[in-house]
């Protein structure tokens, strides 16, 4: 239940981020250079943390080096050869796949 | 066609048409979105503190794979839900910079039309809708063409994330699905992360995540996010940035369900 209630906490909140541009700037209205910019890199800080944090650290310190790491690797070497979503979370999976049945 | 006539049942066939039209043209798109799906339903019947009816109510409320992943980790980790909210507005923010460059287009559909689109608001429908504006003049068949294309990308994503919470279960805990977020998250950000302002910031979130790893209940997270944010800000020249605030500079780039 605890869970449900964050959930529907964080919906409202996303709806509500959703539409705020939608509801303010549908007028004359634009949106200022300043805060453009910086919601521009709200997206790429906060991805980046998450991953930092969800990679690289585990149980408070620092993963082993292993399958985790590699899959990293292998999805950046993934998007040199295509930039594509799908594509990068395909040649990760499988890396990682492939590192595990290796017992990485 | 009356604003009546949007969402019953007897909606004329060119509109039906339109929306038939605008799924075919999302299908491509929504195929790796219900492949996320899932992996993320998947990890949800793997979690410890999330039952797998809420995660599957949660997954149709909150329509946002990233935020849903943030949120579902801190969790695990025992967060705080000031922390675990705090962190879904920043992941989330990107979607302001979305909505303000889409509600010129937005602006002539009814009310409902808008607060619908809204919640099928994802990065792909996003990019999808500015990428077909031009070529759809009329305003009620581009609507329905949106409904249609966005409608089918959140139908497939959360209907993966069923299917992942169906079978999750039978998935050995020995396969470490939690991989998943990492590499989610690094999809995106390797994908969409062009500009030196954006790769300056993530590296910047990047490190001081490492760096402030034994803040409490998940706080690096979001530390790290302002931390990359804020430096930037104050450290990036101008001439770094894409262009202007809003219109054609800040047109939505292709990430995550």
């Amino acid at each position: 239940m605890t869970a449900l209630i964050l959930f529907f906490l964080a919906s409202a909140l996303t709806f509500a981020i959703k539409y705020a541009g939608i509801a303010l700037f549908a007028g004359e209205r634009e949106l200022s250079p300043g805060w453009a910019k910086t919601l521009e890199l709200a997206g790429p800080a906060a991805m980046a943390a998450i991953a930092a944090n969800t990679l690289l650290l585990s149980g408070g310190g620092f993963r082993a080096f292993g399958a985790w790491h590699l899959m990293a690797l292998a999805a950046a070497a993934v998007t040199v050869w295509k930039r594509d979503t799908n594509w990068i979370l395909l040649g990760g999976a499988v890396a990682f796949a492939v590192f595990r049945l290796l017992g990485l | 066609m009356t604003e009546r006539d949007a969402f019953s049942l007897r909606v004329p066939r060119h509109l039906r048409h339109e929306f038939a039209h605008g799924a075919k043209e999302m299908l491509p798109l929504s195929i790796g979105g219900a492949v996320f799906g899932l992996a993320m339903g998947a990890l949800i019947a793997s979690s410890t503190t999330i039952r797998p009816w809420a995660g599957a109510v949660g997954t149709w409320t909150l329509n946002a794979g990233a935020a849903q992943l943030a949120l579902m980790d801190l969790l695990e980790r025992g967060a705080p839900w000031l922390i675990i909210l705090g962190t879904v507005a920043v992941v989330q923010a990107r979607f302001a910079l979305y909505s303000a460059s889409l509600a010129p287009i937005y602006k002539v559909f009814p009310r409902r039309w808008r607060i619908v689109l809204a919640y099928l608001l994802t990065d792909q429908a996003a990019s999808f809708e500015k990428h077909f504006t031009p070529l759809l003049p009329d305003p009620v068949r581009r609507r329905w063409f949106f409904l249609g294309g966005a409608g089918l990308f959140t139908g497939l994503a959360a209907g993966g994330a069923m299917l992942g919470i169906v079978i999750g279960p039978v998935i050995p805990s020995s396969w470490q699905i939690g991989f998943i977020v990492p590499l989610m998250f690094l999809a995106i950000i390797l994908r969409t992360v062009s500009d030196r302002p954006s790769l300056m910031a993530a590296l910047i979130a990047a490190g001081v995540a490492v760096a402030a790893r034994d803040l409490p209940y998940g706080a690096n997270v979001i530390v790290a996010t302002v931390a990359g944010i804020g430096v930037t800000r104050l450290l990036a020249p101008a001439s770094w940035y894409r262009g202007a605030p809003t219109g054609e500079a800040n047109e939505p780039r292709e990430g995550t369900p």
